[in-house]
């Protein structure tokens, strides 16, 4: 059998104690084939606010084998079923649900089209999906008992990232993985280049076969030791920046907890609302060229309340992009060094949990890494540039002009290419599943990766890794997509918009079969019942 | 909006197919959305044999909204479960399965590591699926009362071939398709080139919007009209003709109807035993350059035994390629004049059933075509190749060394450079899922697709594992004891014995307590006639 492999991972934020967590019960389930350990420093703070993830974060606990209630009273957790984009159209107070959960009529799903072919009267995702009104209603996905309303409702968390990692820390270290608090003063490289230690300050010297680097956008060994660059994206994406505020329940409690993400378009950028079980999160996410501190502050206490006004805010600093190569000789850059795009489909965790995923399938077992790289390296990029095109699409399609930060991401240049081939290729022909088998679209440029290493000289592909067409559906009808064009195929006198039987029968039943969010979480996880807010809008 | 006029040039499967699913599929609640009319020369016969189906047929006859049991009784239908082949390893009577169902573990699907980490002492398929064991039993996939056996077994169908076409005809010109029985004897152009009507001997002048292609090999419109290159692809895949043979049941009923299809490699090929409800089909598909046609039939007699002597035998000749564009203008080749594959793991009617999915959902309403044309190209040469890869694959990895014909397809002359490269990365790393995600690996070339001088995609085609997955390929991977020699290498020669999942074990164990034997099912359901005992060899 082969030896045991040494892993080390340098930095313990989540995306560090994710991958500590993921690679010691992955690898070592039937037998025992890797050690891991983690070093991290006892004086860098944790980047840690509340953190909203997405459905594969189930695959992540499942893997650890972590109990969800267990995991969400650790974490604060709550239910996420939907994102709600509010005023992202014109800003004038509409909204649609990006719900993680809807039908697709079989043996074809002729939705989106009939959609297209009605009056609009009811938003898209309403006439396919149950989750949009319960979300609406406030409703948990989970019932108190045992579950007995047909398809379980898909959802993810909403959590507290530093208590996550804190108790994916306390997991790890129980079950072997090597923890050592401690700096990194320097790093060995062999002669070909490859990492062969790092020294501490306390002078330990710490061996390994691979390194992942989980220092954040520092990336103290991709960058700073092997000089890997970083591949600025920050031309389609423009926000660089969030002013980040939490509001204790015991500050200010409005008698409800949302069982989903919010997302408020405001005068040049969004909002994030996550709420947990004990406050909720805020986050202006914006354009520093285009939005000083003092009035991002002043908005988004504005946007919260007078009851804001007493609250801490603290500034995180961004950029979005991606290391030209994530893994190169024997070292794997995870987390911020690896890669970011602003949060708005909660995206970060989730390329943290890919790659580990993906490093786990490629786990250098014996011999060469070079193969097992490249492919890591290409299954990495094809998903950053699917993200990138989703989110860029976001803004693209608003009608707002009432900022310059409005107006100019709508231009071309924001609008990266693929993304441009793919709306127009829907301009003359709505989004239908086959598209999404390699969206590779009349008109889309054949820009190879970057190669700076030997390697990938193709342009990524988007096989829809993440979002198929129910996602891209949900965004570019809840965007009011192809209005004109409609009028003009199917003319302007419409029927009226049908929601699904299905979907009728489902929220029907609703009010026997799921209780309100809160109730779910103050029954079955202890969440203590706060005084709601004199004036608070009570649901 | 006016309704679109497509005419659809040629009737076998895949004209009528084409017909009653873009029928189904377009003109439903009501609207008429196109007018459709097929015309059939009443001189041409169809290339017609028994045919194996995947379960993609299953999508096809619910749009279509056709009835299993009547489609059953209509096409003397019968179910497959899987392929099953022999001696296409070391040509020493073993055997392995594709099946279509199989088991996978949650959250990470270990047991392709786990049987690599085992003595291989149970074949792989074993181990993940129940269904290599039921065909062995030869049961139906199917209860005969209301099912409560777990999760369905997934099920494709062997079937008459001409009886389906018929059947679709029925249904379509029910519908409203318009039927010409006439001979097609001019194509008048516009002067862009496109295809304004065709004429026939009978004085018709069809006149349409769009023109789809099923005059099979002969490609009257897409080749002979519209110049339309052929890419060959024989390189690859050396077989060009089949030898077929019927045998009724009648003259000589085995006892059973095989709920699969079974593929067992000869000296020159393979032959195919296809079992319908009133007979078995066989064709021994091989390389005209390697084995004369009468050594061929010599062989495929010698292998159905001494009842097969009176039995008629028919040449079939193929070749193995893809059109430059299957669609281009306003006309698109399904069928025989788009592409074709040798039939080992069923995809004939497969890739003419995608391509009309795939007109469907590309559907040119208006008349500017272009994109459409092209993400339609796109899609059918990406799953042409990525068929290719995989049929090329059952032929590479062989061991046997008997014949010239199995020398040379283990040359790296025969294996393409796609499959190449995939090989090579899973002698680093098994197969596992996100190697599926675009199939782009180290070492691979970048081969554009043909451009035949036509504007469009100088991309290499892109494996998405829209068809075969990783199932489908450690099925046949393993099957062919791929890693052998670097199992030993990375885990030792002592291994432990290979073990089988609990829930495969024990739905093996029940089966025989729930499942009719296939031949039952058909007789008691599907009104199959009896031809003596069920159940013997």
């Amino acid at each position: 059998m082969n030896a045991t492999r040494r892993v080390l991972i340098v930095g313990g934020g989540s995306a560090g104690w994710m991958a500590a967590a993921y690679l010691n019960a992955a690898l070592n389930r039937d037998d025992k084939t890797v050690d891991v350990a983690l070093i991290e420093s006892p004086d860098v703070p944790r980047i840690g606010v509340g953190e909203a993830t997405i459905p594969n974060i189930n695959h992540i606990l499942s893997v650890i084998g972590i109990d969800e209630v267990e995991f969400m009273r650790r974490v604060d957790g709550t239910f996420k079923q939907s994102i709600r984009y509010v005023n992202w159209v014109d800003g004038r107070g509409d909204f649609y649900h990006h719900p993680f959960s809807r039908y697709r009529p079989s043996p074809i799903d002729h939705t989106g089209r009939d959609w297209l072919m009605s009056d609009r009267s009811i938003p898209f995702t309403e006439t396919v999906s149950a989750q949009t009104a319960f979300c609406e209603l406030g409703l948990s996905p989970k019932m108190i008992g045992q579950w007995d309303f047909g398809t379980p409702l898909s959802y993810a968390f909403h959590m507290n990232a530093l208590k996550f990692a804190d108790y994916l820390c306390e997991i790890s270290t129980a079950r072997g993985v090597t923890h050592y608090l401690d700096h990194v003063v320097d790093v060995d490289t062999r002669e070909d280049g490859s990492i062969a230690a790092v020294q501490t300050k306390s002078g330990q010297r710490l061996e390994a076969d691979l390194f992942v680097d989980c220092t954040g956008f520092s990336a103290l060994l991709m960058e700073k030791t092997l000089g890997v660059d970083w591949v600025d994206c920050s031309q389609w994406l423009l926000c660089d920046r969030a002013i980040t505020m939490a509001v204790p329940y015991e500050h200010h409690y409005r008698g409800y907890v949302r069982p989903f993400t919010t997302a408020t378009a405001l005068s040049n950028g969004w909002v994030w609302e996550i709420p947990l079980q004990d406050r909720r999160s805020l986050g202006y996410v914006h354009s520093s060229a285009l939005l000083d501190k003092e009035d991002a502050e002043r908005e988004i206490r504005a946007f919260e309340g007078p009851h804001a006004e007493a609250l801490d805010t603290r500034f995180i600093y961004f950029k979005v992009g991606y290391r030209e190569k994530a893994w190169v000789k024997n070292c794997v850059a995870i987390g911020l060094a690896g890669n970011f795009i602003e949060p708005l489909e909660s995206t970060g965790l989730y390329l943290s949990d890919l790659a580990t995923v993906i490093l786990t399938e490629h786990f250098p077992h014996h011999g060469d890494m070079d193969a097992l790289a490249f492919r890591f390296n290409r299954v990495m990029v094809n998903r950053f540039y699917e993200i990138l095109d989703f989110i860029n699409m976001h803004y693209c399609l608003t009608r707002r002009t009432d900022t310059e930060f409005w107006r100019e991401v709508q231009k071309s240049e924001r609008i990266n290419d693929r993304l441009k081939a793919k709306l127009e290729f829907w301009r003359l022909k709505p989004p239908s599943a086959s598209d999404f088998e390699d969206q590779w679209l009349p008109g889309q440029p054949d820009h190879p990766l970057s190669s700076q290493f030997t390697g990938d000289h193709r342009s990524p592909v988007d096989t829809a890794g993440l979002w198929g067409y129910e996602s891209y559906e949900a965004i570019l009808y809840g965007m009011d997509f192809l209005r004109d064009e409609c009028d003009t195929w199917f003319g302007i006198d419409r029927p009226k918009t049908r929601v699904l039987p299905r979907v009728i029968q489902k929220l029907q039943m609703a009010p026997q079969k799921l209780v309100r969010h809160d109730e779910w979480l103050h029954r079955v996880l202890g969440m203590p019942r706060y005084a709601v807010a004199a004036g608070a809008r009570h649901r | 909006m006016t309704p679109r006029k497509l005419v659809i040039v040629g009737g076998g499967s895949a004209g009528w197919m084409a017909a009653a699913y873009i029928n189904a599929a377009l003109n439903r609640n009501g609207r008429n959305v196109v007018d459709i009319c097929l015309v059939e020369s009443p001189d041409v016969p169809r290339i017609g044999v028994g045919e194996a189906t995947i379960p993609s047929i299953n999508h096809i006859l619910a749009v279509i909204g056709i009835d299993e049991l009547d489609f059953l009784k209509r096409v003397e239908g019968s179910f497959k479960q899987a392929i099953r082949y022999d001696n296409w390893l070391h040509n020493e009577g073993e055997t392995y399965y594709h099946p279509f169902n199989r088991y996978h573990e949650s959250p990470i699907d270990r047991t392709g590591q786990r049987w690599l980490k085992s003595d291989r002492s149970v074949p792989f398929a074993e181990t993940v699926s129940a269904q290599p064991q039921l065909c062995e039993q030869n049961l139906a996939p199917r209860m005969l009362g209301q099912w409560n056996f777990g999760p369905p077994l997934t099920y494709a169908y062997h079937m008459n071939a001409l009886h389906f076409a018929d059947y679709l005809c029925e249904i379509s010109t029910a519908r409203g398709v318009k039927h010409v029985l006439d001979n097609v004897v001019d194509v008048e152009q516009r002067e862009d080139g496109s295809i304004a009507a065709v004429k026939t001997q009978g004085g018709q002048r069809l006149a349409g919007d769009l023109f789809i292609d099923c005059t099979g090999f002969a490609a009257h419109l897409i080749e002979k009209k519209l110049g339309v290159d052929w890419v060959d692809c024989s390189q690859w895949l050396l077989c060009d003709r089949a030898v077929t043979l019927a045998v009724p049941h009648d003259v000589h009923y085995p006892g059973h109807v095989r709920p699969y299809t079974t593929a067992s490699a000869l000296s020159n090929g393979w032959v195919w035993q296809i079992p319908l409800q009133n007979r078995r089909s066989l064709g021994y598909v091989h390389s005209s350059a390697y084995i004369s046609k009468e050594d061929a039939e010599r062989e495929i007699r010698a292998f159905e035994g001494a009842h097969a002597d009176g039995l008629d035998t028919r040449f079939i000749d193929f070749k193995v390629g893809h059109r430059a564009k299957a669609w281009v203008k306003n006309c698109i080749a399904i069928g025989l004049a788009g592409n074709f594959i040798e039939p080992l793991e069923s995809t004939g009617l497969y890739l003419a059933d995608l391509a009309s999915v795939m007109l469907t959902e590309h559907f040119p309403y208006g008349d500017d075509m272009d994109a459409l044309a092209y993400r339609f190209n796109r899609i059918m040469a990406n799953r042409f190749y990525e068929i290719l890869d995989f049929i090329n694959m059952h032929y590479c990895l062989t061991r046997r060394t008997d014949t010239e014909f199995w020398r040379e397809v283990q040359k790296p002359g025969r294996i393409n450079d796609r499959l190449q490269a995939k090989l090579d990365f899973w002698r680093i790393k098994p197969p596992s899922p996100s190697d599926f995600e675009d199939q782009y690996l180290p070492g691979q070339p970048l081969n554009p697709l043909p451009d035949a001088g036509m504007p469009g995609d100088h991309r290499p085609p892109v494996d998405t594992a829209d068809l075969f997955g990783i199932d489908s390929y450690e099925a046949i991977l393993y099957g062919m004891d791929f890693l052998r020699d670097e199992c030993d290498a990375w885990y030792g020669k002592d291994r432990p014995p290979t073990q089988v999942a609990r829930v495969v074990a024990e739905r093996v164990a029940l089966a025989p307590s729930r499942l009719p034997p296939h031949d039952v099912w058909l007789q008691r359901v599907a009104g199959m006639r009896h031809y003596g005992g069920s159940g013997q060899a």
